[in-house]
């Protein structure tokens, strides 16, 4: 195993993992914690990972999805952060601010699959295919995660017709 | 209705935030020196596996000293150079909490943060230097999410540690953080029910006794709520208590009521993971609850 290999494609990569795992769990605490965990994996395998041909960094936020979703699945019930910290910065409530702060409570709680799947597609950019293929499921389940995720938010796409807000 | 524009901001969030890429590599990849400190550390909770309870030593505990506030915590030291810290009252400040530990010669910072009812007296984070060992970062941070009243951790160590505890709210003070623990784990409100591992019929019997109403789940097939038990044993069960929890954020579970109790089979491979949630690593090494400070 080449370790400056590894610490080269950590370094590079934490910024951006560390954004991600922001988006994804909504808590700069438990992002840090996500990627910290995720490279402790990523490093375990390296050699495999390493060589031509592997995603290590697909890999590591492969494993920052499901930590994530099986966290959420396991403490769901347990974790209630219902204000922030003391030593966390307070936002400037402007009115934008707000908006934005009441959409992210939503996006909380969704359920840790239809959370996982707006992140990707809406954070991260990704395609419905490689969702699928990151989550270990088919296209057609990450199109109607995304769909009934987009139904709870109010978000109005030309893909998600009004009725589906109805029904949801 | 929102556009897709405005939850693409929403999830930008934190972007701007600086991000200590060498403190969160030095987190991931420990370097070398530090693995003998690590086996050390393993093969101290190794030894607890074998310990029983009887040959644990109790030091000390805090006295009511003056500047030091009310005695907040137990410190009992285990076999593994393990040191094992109970909060036992948080009339202390967080000044004079620190100031105790720094007594037993831990050096551990105390931060206190109001919390509902339940998980006063509870550890709830823990931030760290960047020179912490990994395996005692990653130990701690499991047992914090279980908030327990319990947390083990080498006796010396190097870096800095600050851990969080839940402290009651003071009149008109909101709520800093609110949970939920399992009710069955030490100090937990049914603990001394003494239902873990019981049969459902058995606790919903008695639990119906105590005025709960009672609803059961198998979080393995995210059948989550139902009126009928699934078949297995009592792994763990959580009491809502709506006059604590802002209506409104309490997630998934806002159709819950009272007490929810989770059943697993004993063949689930999450059985025993989920059965000693909110316990210490030292009583899950010895593999039996004790239930002696109990009526």
């Amino acid at each position: 195993m080449d370790e400056r290999d590894f610490d080269d494609f950590a370094r590079s990569s934490i910024p951006g993992l560390v954004r991600f795992g922001r988006a994804l769990t909504l808590d700069l605490g438990r992002a840090e914690d996500l990627v910290q965990t995720a490279l402790m994996r990523t490093h375990q395998r390296w050699s495999r990972l390493s060589r031509p041909g592997q995603q290590p960094l697909g890999y590591t936020k492969k494993v920052m999805v499901n930590e994530e979703i099986s966290r959420r699945r396991r403490f769901s019930s347990r974790e209630r952060t219902v204000d922030e910290l003391p030593e966390r910065p307070t936002a400037d409530l402007t009115e934008g601010v707000a908006a934005q702060e009441d959409l992210r409570r939503l996006v909380r709680r969704l359920p840790p699959r239809q959370r996982a799947v707006v992140v990707l597609r809406y954070y991260e950019d990704a395609a419905d295919r490689e969702i699928a293929e990151l989550m270990g499921c088919t296209e057609s389940t990450v199109r109607s995660l995304a769909a009934k995720a987009l139904a709870t938010l109010r978000i109005s796409t030309q893909a998600v017709p009004e009725q589906v807000e109805e029904s949801a | 209705m929102r556009t897709e524009a405005e939850l693409r901001d929403a999830l930008r969030w934190g972007d701007d935030v600086p991000v200590d890429a060498e403190q969160l590599l030095a987190r991931a990849m420990p370097a070398s020196p530090r693995s003998r400190r690590r086996t050390r550390w393993v093969a101290g909770l190794a030894a607890i596996a074998t310990a029983t309870v009887g040959i644990f030593a109790l030091l000390s505990t805090s006295g009511g000293r003056g500047g030091l506030g009310p005695a907040a915590f137990a410190v009992m030291h285990l076999p593994g150079d393990v040191v094992s810290i109970d909060v036992v009252s948080t009339e202390a400040s967080a000044k004079q909490m620190t100031a105790q530990l720094h007594e037993y010669g831990l050096d551990i910072t105390i931060e206190t943060a109001a919390t509902n009812r339940q998980l006063v007296g509870t550890w709830l984070w823990v931030s760290m230097t960047e020179d912490v060992p990994a395996m005692v970062s990653s130990s701690l941070t499991e047992q914090l999410q279980g908030y327990t009243a319990t947390i083990e951790l080498p006796a010396s160590f190097p870096g800095a540690i600050t851990l969080g505890v839940g402290r009651a709210a003071r009149p008109g003070e909101q709520l800093q953080v609110g949970g939920i623990r399992n009710a069955l784990a030490p100090g937990g409100l049914l603990f001394c029910e003494r239902l873990r591992d019981r049969t459902p019929a058995d606790v919903g019997r008695r639990l119906a006794e105590l005025g709960y109403t009672v609803r059961w789940s198998d979080r393995q097939t995210r059948k989550r709520l139902s009126a009928t038990p699934p078949p297995g044993l009592v792994t763990e069960a959580s009491v809502y208590d709506y006059d604590e929890m802002l209506q409104g954020r309490i997630g998934d579970d806002e159709d819950t009521r009272d007490v929810q109790v989770i059943v697993r089979k004993p063949s689930d491979p999450l059985y025993e993971q989920q059965r000693w949630w909110g316990f210490s690593p030292s009583q899950r090494a010895a593999g039996t609850v004790d239930y002696s400070s109990c009526p």
